[in-house]
């Protein structure tokens, strides 16, 4: 477990741009993880998996989109109930 | 909206290579705080009662402050670099800091993390550092509520009590009237009081050390037998006196023993021999015996059978 964190952590190669915006991001994806009920475990996982696409990732992407399907997929992951595509779009108050 | 929802979870789903088996700090976390990162000999330093023992309550605390420390340090972007075992240790280490814990990293945080307080000081102080940036009323507030001072482990806390007792008394002997006092390098807080540690007595530590020494968990890693060797160099002469005198244990109770077994020897002898005084002579009793069953098997083959005797 140990061997394969430190793997993947020294894998990450983030770029600045994502950098300066992640403190929001992070902050921002907690909040909608706690208005739908998502544990926090899926919440740190979702924000690694954010975190290792944002470094293999060559092209640019929509951030914010990037970090809802990240939670949607850590939530299928980590738990047995997950939101929906609708209930996503209703917590970023879209 | 939907389809923009599948399309962007196929896609980050391609580039991770489905690989959503990872580990956050928060999992770390997890089974640190499952194993149990509060002990019997916490003293929780409190100002109105002193020297009272971690309860129920700083249990329950001390999972909530970890999650907020964990969800605080992971918005840190410096953070995102360092290794999850040193950054979970350092955030337990800044909970139980906060949680106004007399020792912050105690011996047994060190066997279960296999990590000391060295290896992961820079982070701690960094993420200590930060929340008393973004949260100095709290900070503050913890300060009033500390009585003593708190101690980052508790052998260097106790190499520190001695240097400082060491560095008064030559003080005391070399200037006249005022007692210079050095700074504590390993304590945090700077209290009112200061209090002697209540952590446990060395012998206790070495002998819990020793069985940690001889389990399978040992061999497994390496960062272990670095941690084990820094103990070892750093206690080598308080394990040499321990040892003499485990000792001198050793060689006075194998000579008493060896005197009570001589005693019991001798006196097995003597009752032996008193014995075999007080028993008549085998040979002789033998030749008695003999006589006697002669005498009296004829006697009755004279009584029991006269007429076979007659008829013969």
């Amino acid at each position: 477990m140990r061997e394969y964190a430190s793997k993947t952590v020294r894998s990450l190669n983030l770029n600045q741009a994502y950098l300066q915006s992640r403190q929001t991001l992070v902050d921002w994806l907690s909040g909608v993880g706690d208005s739908l009920n998502i544990s926090n475990q899926a919440v740190h996982h979702a924000v690694l998996v954010l975190d290792i696409y944002a470094s293999r990732c060559s092209f640019d992407f929509d951030i914010v989109l990037a970090a809802l399907c990240c939670l949607l997929a850590s939530a299928k992951f980590v738990q047995m109930k997950y939101p929906s595509a609708d209930s996503l779009n209703s917590a970023t108050n879209n | 909206m939907f389809d923009d929802f599948i399309e962007m979870e196929a896609q980050i789903l391609r580039v991770i290579d489905w690989q959503l088996l990872q580990y956050p700090v928060f999992e770390f976390i997890n089974l640190f705080l499952a194993h149990g990162c509060l002990f019997e000999a916490d003293l929780v330093l409190q100002q109105q009662r002193p020297d009272t023992k971690a309860g129920s309550t700083t249990a329950h605390n001390m999972r909530k402050y970890a999650e907020f420390f964990t969800d605080f340090s992971i918005q840190e972007s410096k953070l995102i670099k360092c290794e999850p075992l040193p950054l979970a240790c350092a955030i337990l280490a800044v909970t139980r800091k906060h949680l106004n814990l007399e020792v912050i990293w105690a011996e047994e945080m060190t066997l279960l993390t296999t990590l000391q307080l060295a290896h992961f000081k820079d982070i701690f102080l960094y993420i200590d550092q930060r929340y008393s940036t973004n949260f100095p009323e709290s900070v503050a507030h913890q300060a009033k509520q500390v009585c003593g001072r708190q101690k980052l482990e508790p052998l260097l806390a106790q190499q520190t009590d001695k240097k400082q007792k060491s560095a008064e008394n030559s003080s005391s002997a070399k200037a006249s009237g005022s007692a210079t006092t050095q700074p504590n390098t390993h304590c945090i807080n700077s209290g009112a009081s200061v209090q002697t540690s209540k952590y446990g007595t060395f012998s206790s530590q070495k002998a819990f050390y020793d069985c940690f020494k001889n389990s399978s968990v040992k061999k497994e890693s390496e960062c272990d037998r670095s941690a084990l060797e820094m103990f070892d160099k750093e206690n080598k002469n308080a394990r040499a006196n321990i040892q003499a005198h485990l000792s001198h244990l050793i060689s006075v109770n194998t000579s008493t023993s060896k005197q009570q077994l001589g005693k019991s020897q001798v006196s097995q002898v003597s009752q032996a021999q008193a014995f075999k005084q007080t028993q008549p002579n085998r040979a002789s009793f033998k030749q008695e015996r003999d006589k006697k069953n002669l005498t009296t098997s004829s006697s009755s083959l004279v009584v029991t059978n006269p007429s076979a005797f007659e008829k013969t």
